[in-house]
């Protein structure tokens, strides 16, 4: 009897076949010296035992022969026994002794993590990640239920699902139960013994976060995060983050929500001293010397002591694996890249629905490029579409027309052109704040308590009732928008037309600079709000002694801080809608979390600068210009006389303007729009987790919408969907660290080479965006909630930009992005305040370190390292 | 040759029920800043509504049919675009179970 539970350095690493291939690995650690926490494994036998006790050996002989139809509803069957019959005695006994044993060992009460084991986890390429249950702060009274659990997630639809697909026999798998020490971990996290994403070796990754180590694994915190040489542990880069919240290592009784607030004075404290970064990368080198491969390693501290918790090979998958069983020919849409820099959570992926032609891929969004190749009256090849899409810039392609596609595409034109020409109309010239009707859409929506999240999307975004106002299409007012193009074409012929050696960004300064973009107005609205609290000293003192979330509630107190409040209330009751990374319904609004605002406010107030840098002086430039422009036209004939010329070149400037706001504008909309749907999430969310049925907040945004309405209905409960969310949680860390390939399916050419030595410097080169020069102190930020030290001046180094870093382009002397396009977000700003701009340049913030001496060329989109930082 | 200018005055009817419609749409897409907008809002509904009544005032027999054919078509067309869409919209999401 006594082989059925053994302990964890009784059992080896051939012994797979009895403890499974977890237990295995555990206890090949362990007696080899590693700091594992004891525990003991309940092996596959006594699985064995219990099918044979509860008469199921039959039911699962059967089950090859069972139609696939029925085979989810045996299999429920199966479980529901497993899960809820009670352990022979004897079986019942020995698990409890080995767990008495535990617990006398370590001389005082502890609680135990319970992990499923399956024989069968090392079948080849099937890794049934995620699929079998683990359970945390299990104590002795829960300890067989949740052995009987792990049991039980063999037969769940998934991991039966997942068999069949894998032609793993359902009859061949069993369960071991691994059963350990839960550590109280003051600190936790993953170390990478080889770059995850690029599979670099010369490199160690760890990651670290106050508390339990799931809340890094599921990506519930934004971790510290140390980058080692190999060869002799130094950091070579190190961030410190904003740790807000933390997984608990004690759960007192009655407690549910494992997630707690970090207190304030440890948020932004690193979480690990020089000694204890050393001891995990030393302890995560001596895990890959042992197996011989780079591991990804789960780690604990508790009172300075070191445990180690999984060692696991690490799975590479590449950037080019992405799609790789798609079929069909995708690439990125450029416009639309910085909107989706991180890949959408499953929900918002579910929720979305997507126009023909576009489609979300491992929550991304590209288009299809066959799809638009048939649409389009052209004769062109896939690569050259391909790359015309991504890379779409200012100037149309000068591609033939296709006599043979004409017919066809003549009525499917029409017809496209007869549904939408009331649209295309109403849209034409809308006064601005004409869509301000949306936003009383959205808080009718918002209140219909009966309208599901999916019902709000499509009502807000995508298909209004017939006697709702244009607003309620944002889509359209941005398909609208893509008149801009046709408008740059004909202004910029007209200009080299009539002033061929008028300055090279001629047509790109006429057509920026127009009143009421929204975004630039939120800039402006931020800027208004740090002069408002410049001029209040006790508003400006508690912004400045205090962090973004204690500074509120002091200024809520505060008598003297009101004006300054009500500034901040009329912000948001306009901007409140906002966020950064909007476009995900996981990210919070700024009306749920102020202080992000409140952080941009405070940095304006640390840099103490008078005015915009840009703005004063564009409509100068402008003005020169036109002034330019007029004198260089009036030797033409009759242009003095009636001066149609510049007429007409100032009309389609005004036209580009417009068209050009429309779009930046929409973008205010649509997100609007979504800020109502996650509202309506929430509320789903805070109703599941009375009900318990989910754990933790911001889970819910992990799950399939189908599995969603499983929750609601009662189809599902939170068993069926905790490992998902936890497997899904691990995938959207490690995608989003990877980034998307730009095309699926399809070849496209590097357009830009990434870095060439020109006269000196290290050249860059990327796709215009803003015209202009500028030469300066480089300054990288990769997240503007958090690391914003922009001096004025300095040139803005982003990843992506969206309306969250707009206010950093008001003290910014020049901006380098690493993705966007010349309709992107960072070039509209950028326009709008007369800085000079360079997007599409590949690993900007890799490449270009804070304190280097750069100059940008906006006109060229070409950006000069001439002086490395000192020490660089 | 009548043949053709008859399905010129129903391609006219279709291009004025789009103006008109349009036009009508405007009170609506303006509403909450109607004080600003309306003398543009009615000047539009005015311009296109006489438009419409002038030209079917000026043709005659046939043509005036056409025209009005064009106008009820385009009417029809526009209306049976929303059921159209929702059935379209209501198949994608029951291809994902989404509610």
């Amino acid at each position: 009897m006594r082989s059925l539970v053994l302990s964890l350095d009784e059992v080896g690493a051939g012994d797979a076949g009895l403890v499974g291939g977890k237990g295995a690995n555990l206890s090949e650690l362990l007696r080899n010296g590693f700091p594992v926490p004891p525990g003991f494994v309940v092996c596959a036998d006594v699985y064995a035992r219990v099918l044979e006790v509860l008469d199921l050996g039959a039911a699962l002989s059967q089950l090859d022969s069972v139609p696939p139809e029925e085979i989810v509803q045996r299999c429920a069957a199966i479980r529901d026994r497993l899960e809820n019959e009670d352990l022979p005695a004897e079986l019942a006994d020995l698990i409890l002794a080995a767990h008495g044993r535990l617990i006398a060992n370590r001389g005082r009460p502890i609680v135990c993590a319970v992990r499923s084991s399956a024989t069968a986890e090392d079948l080849g390429a099937a890794s049934f990640a995620g699929q079998h249950g683990t359970y945390y702060y299990v104590d002795a009274a829960q300890l067989l239920k949740k052995v009987r659990q792990c049991w039980g997630s063999l037969w769940s639809p998934e991991a039966v699902s997942y068999r069949a697909t894998h032609g793993i026999d359902h009859a061949s798998v069993s369960m071991a139960v691994v059963v350990q020490e839960m550590i109280a971990s003051d600190v936790a996290g993953v170390s990478f013994t080889a770059n995850p994403v690029s599979g670099s070796r010369d490199e160690l990754t760890i990651e670290s976060s106050w508390g339990m180590g799931a809340a890094i694994v599921d990506g519930r915190v934004t971790p510290d995060s140390y980058v080692l040489e190999r060869a002799d542990l130094r950091v070579r880069t190190q961030r410190v983050a904003d740790k807000r919240l933390m997984v608990s290592a004690h759960l007192e009784a009655g407690q549910s929500a494992r997630l707690e607030e970090v207190p304030n004075a440890m948020r932004r404290r690193e979480s690990l001293t020089p000694d204890l970064l050393r001891t995990v990368a030393q302890w995560s080198l001596k895990c890959e010397s042992h197996f011989g491969k780079p591991q990804d390693v789960e780690w604990a501290i508790c009172e300075g002591r070191f445990y180690l918790l999984q060692s696991r090979p690490i799975t590479v998958m590449g950037r080019e694996d992405i799609g790789r069983d798609i079929v069909g020919k995708y690439v990125l849409f450029k416009p639309l890249v910085e909107n989706f820099t991180d890949p959408f959570t499953p929900l918002s992926e579910d929720l979305m629905i997507w126009p023909p032609g576009i489609r979300s891929i491992q929550g991304w969004v590209y288009v299809d490029v066959e799809a638009l190749q048939r649409l389009l009256p052209f004769e062109v090849s896939v690569e050259a579409l391909t790359e015309h899409v991504y890379s779409i810039d200012k100037d149309a392609p000068a591609w033939k027309l296709s006599i043979a596609k004409l017919p066809a595409l003549f009525v499917k034109g029409l017809l496209f052109l007869l549904a939408n020409a009331v649209l295309f109309l109403r849209t034409r010239a809308l006064p601005d704040g004409a869509l301000d009707s949306y936003r009383a859409l959205c808080a009718k929506v918002d209140a219909d308590t009966s309208m599901s999240p999916a019902d709000a999307m499509i009502r807000l975004l995508l298909l209004p009732q017939l006697g709702d106002a244009v607003g309620h299409m944002p889509l359209m007012v941005n398909l609208s928008s893509l008149r801009f193009m046709s408008r740059m074409r004909i202004l910029g012929r007209l200009v080299r037309r009539w002033a061929p050696d008028l300055r090279a960004d001629a047509e790109t300064l006429l057509g920026s600079g127009s009143e009421g973009v929204l975004s630039a107005e939120m800039g402006r609205g931020i800027w208004a709000l740090a002069l408002e609290a410049n001029r209040n000293a006790r508003a400006r003192g508690i912004l400045l002694a205090q962090a973004p979330e204690r500074a509120l509630a002091e200024l809520r107190q505060a008598t003297e801080a009101q004006e300054f409040l009500r500034d901040l209330d009329a912000f948001l009751a306009t901007n409140g809608h906002r966020a950064i990374k909007e476009f995900e319904l996981r990210t919070p609004r700024w009306e749920e979390n102020p202080a992000v605002v409140l952080g941009m406010v405070r940095n304006y107030l640390l840099i103490e600068i008078g005015s915009s840098l840009h703005e004063e002086k564009t409509a100068e430039v402008r003005a020169g210009l036109i002034a330019e422009l007029h004198a260089r036209l009036q030797p033409l004939p009759l242009e003095r006389a009636f001066g149609l010329r510049l007429r007409l070149i100032l009309f389609f400037a005004e036209q580009v303007r417009y068209f050009l706001k429309l779009r930046e504008n929409s973008r205010f909309y649509y997100i609007m729009g979504f800020g109502v749907v996650r509202k309506k999430v929430l509320r789903i969310e805070s109703e599941l987790l009375r009900q318990g049925k989910l754990k933790c907040k911001d889970d819910i945004f992990f799950l399939r919408a189908k599995e969603l309405t499983g929750l609601q209905a009662g189809r599902l409960q939170w068993l069926d969907v905790e490992d998902r969310i936890r497997e899904r949680r691990i995938e959207h860390i490690r995608l989003s660290k990877m980034g998307p390939p730009k095309t699926i399916g399809v070849d496209m050419q590097e357009k830009y080479a990434r870095a060439t030595q020109h006269e000196g410097a290290t050249l860059l080169q990327g796709q215009p965006a803003s015209p202009g020069t500028y030469e300066g102190s480089a300054r990288v930020i990769l997240d503007p909630s958090i690391d914003v030290e922009l001096t004025p001046g300095e040139v803005l180094i982003a990843p992506y930009t969206d309306p969250a870093w707009t206010p950093l382009f008001l003290t910014a002397g020049a901006a380098v992005v690493e993705v966007g396009s010349y309709l992107s977000h960072a070039g509209t700003v950028a326009r709008e305040f007369g800085m000079p701009c360079v997007v599409d340049v590949a690993e900007a913030t890799r490449k270009i370190r804070s304190g280097d001496r750069i100059s940008i060329d906006g006109n060229l989109g070409s950006v000069r390292i001439l002086a490395p930082q000192a020490g660089a | 040759m009548t043949a053709l200018l008859q399905l010129a005055a129903f391609a006219l009817g279709v291009y004025l029920a789009i103006r008109m419609i349009a036009a009508l749409y405007g009170a609506v897409d303006v509403w909450h800043m109607i004080a600003k907008a309306w003398p543009r809002v009615v000047a539009d509904v005015v311009v296109w509504c006489v438009t419409t009544g002038v030209m079917a005032w000026l043709m005659h027999g046939a043509y005036r049919s056409a025209l009005v054919w064009g106008l009820s078509f385009y009417l029809a067309f526009y209306l049976s675009i929303w059921p159209l869409a929702r059935l379209y919209f209501a198949r994608r999401r029951t291809d994902r179970d989404v509610d």
